[in-house]
């Protein structure tokens, strides 16, 4: 469960974080050399999520939400400060964080099962017993009879089902999920976020969940942290009590309404204030 | 007019009919020049060219040349598109390894291979060696040059996905890289496959050699044309029947692709 993280001077790998906060990001910047000038993708960025909190990051184009996640994945490392995962800095990618990016990022070459099975299978169990496993997980996410489907053949939802079912299979204690809805139609992307509600709850798993949909933030979340650009900073970290858990009902709650607006609000003030600048792809 | 769209409709959803009337009337214009005399003596009509083919397998010369002329040609491909394929895997995912070959490739990919076969000739002479080597690094630059740009043109998003699952850099390399770049691979194979053919002949006509281009050479050189034009057509059969065994093969790896992914052929 180690893998690409170090203890914290003095923590000998138990976790000494206070309180209950599993992600920590401690005055984090990340800058990119881009031609001839520096890019801050993120400037002194403070960040805590509690164990089992479902945190949404909310933010215009280039504001640097996915690059945060990329820190907190591993994937990329600070300029400056620290990000640490269970009381261990991230230094690079582990199993303990799951990642589920933007494109459902099946391998096109395997089929349902395959792609499921395969984290299992690096991980040294069985071919056998890691399909059993792998079907199980496919049945968890709505996919049962689609095991031996190849991802050329199943729609983008149902790509993007399979993708978090193989996270999943990862068994990490942190899910980082980064615009995973984003390009669905409404309908598909209203139900899969009802489905990532009721999966979620029955998990215990700790989520950051990047999106620029504002109904998506507020309906998933436990809080919204609301991103501003140049440079990528938080501008707002609000905690949304809708009740949980939460379900199609829960998007006619007046709150949600409120909420929308008032982010709505922040988000456009922001906007004006500065020019995006293009968002890091990887 | 009714009566004029059913057949149209017909060629629409039947386009080989187009391709095979084509193919066809081409040949009965040869064969009309043919019959009526009015080509040159060294141009054969199709019936001939057939009519000599068979009888050259019928002696049994047209076997003893294809055998070493294919072994040759194939012998050249294997180890030049293997070589191609695994350094082209690896130069497209290390950046040392692209730039150690990058200048290199560069100045060698343009020279016209059969230009090195004198050269290679002073070490080895006209033999099977030499005319292998030459075979083998024609076959080499098109299997680099597409497996580095498969590499290359690999989807980022599923080498991170191997990173964070924890798979070891030789396994992303094997279950990730080599699989995503093989669409890309086999189109350079297929290029591969084509030169060693043409390499083939080209480097059997040159120095005392036996093959399908060495007979070439004798035919031309006794005015035998039907013997000449069997030995083209053994060529064109020879190659026909390659591409569609490795197109065959490179199907059954790619199928995962689905229904036109292998695109035109």
């Amino acid at each position: 469960m180690n893998d690409g993280r170090r203890a914290e001077p003095g923590a000998g790998g138990a976790p000494v974080e206070p309180g209950s906060n599993l992600i920590r990001l401690r005055d984090v910047s990340k800058t990119f050399q881009r031609d001839d000038h520096v890019v801050h993708a993120l400037d002194a960025l403070d960040l805590c999520v509690g164990r089992g909190e479902f945190v949404t990051v909310l933010g215009p184009s280039g504001c640097g939400k996915t690059t945060l996640l990329h820190l907190v994945g591993g994937f990329e490392l600070p300029t400056a400060g620290t990000v640490s995962v269970d009381g261990c800095e991230v230094m690079g990618p582990g199993r303990d964080r799951g990642m589920v990016f933007q494109e459902a990022t099946l391998f096109p070459w395997r089929t349902t099962r395959s792609n499921v099975a395969w984290p299992m299978e690096v991980e040294g169990v069985g071919r056998r017993e890691a399909r059993r496993r792998a079907d199980r997980l496919l049945a968890r996410v709505g996919l049962r009879g689609f095991e031996n489907a190849y991802p050329s053949e199943l729609s983008g939802g149902m790509r993007q089902r399979a993708a978090l079912a193989r996270t999943l299979a990862m068994e990490p204690s942190v899910l980082l999920m980064d615009e995973p809805f984003g390009a669905l139609d409404a309908q598909t992307r209203e139900a899969m976020q009802e489905e990532l509600m009721r999966l979620w709850q029955a998990s215990g798993l700790t989520v950051m969940f990047v999106t620029h949909d504002i109904s998506e933030a507020v309906f998933l979340g436990d809080r919204v942290v609301v991103m501003g650009v140049s440079p990528g900073r938080i501008v707002e970290d609000r905690r949304i009590d809708l009740p949980r858990p939460r379900t199609a009902q829960t998007r006619t709650d007046p709150r949600v309404l409120e909420y929308r607006a008032h982010l709505w609000e922040l988000l456009a003030r922001h906007r004006a204030a500065s020019d995006p600048e293009p968002e890091r792809v990887p | 007019m009714s009566d004029g769209r059913a057949p149209l409709a017909t060629l629409r959803e039947a386009p080989w009919i187009v391709s095979i009337a084509f193919a066809a009337s081409l040949l009965a214009i040869w064969q009309l020049g043919a019959a009526m005399g009015r080509l040159p003596e060294y141009i054969l009509g199709p019936a001939d060219i057939v009519a000599a083919t068979f009888d050259q397998i019928h002696r049994g010369e047209l076997l003893d040349r294809v055998i070493p002329s294919l072994r040759r040609a194939l012998s050249g491909f294997a180890i030049g598109a293997s070589i191609g394929v695994v350094l082209g895997l690896l130069a497209g995912v290390s950046r040392p390894f692209r730039e150690l070959f990058d200048l290199t490739q560069a100045f060698t990919h343009p020279i016209p291979k059969i230009a090195l076969f004198p050269a290679v000739a002073i070490v080895l002479g006209f033999t099977d060696p030499a005319r292998i080597l030459i075979i083998a690094i024609a076959a080499f630059f098109p299997a680099y040059l597409n497996a580095l740009n498969g590499a290359l043109g690999v989807n980022p998003g599923l080498v991170w996905v191997g990173r964070n699952i924890g798979a070891s850099r030789v396994r992303i390399f094997l279950q990730v890289v080599l699989p995503a770049s093989l669409p890309r691979t086999v189109v350079g194979l297929r290029i591969s496959l084509m030169v060693s053919f043409i390499m083939m002949v080209a480097t059997e006509l040159v120095g005392h050699s036996d093959g399908l281009g060495a007979g070439l050479m004798d035919a031309y050189l006794e005015a035998e044309y039907g013997e000449m034009y069997a030995g083209i057509l053994a060529v064109a059969v020879c190659g026909v029947l390659a591409n569609a065994i490795l197109l065959l093969v490179s199907r059954r790896l790619l199928s995962w692709q689905g229904a036109g992914g292998t695109g035109h052929d």
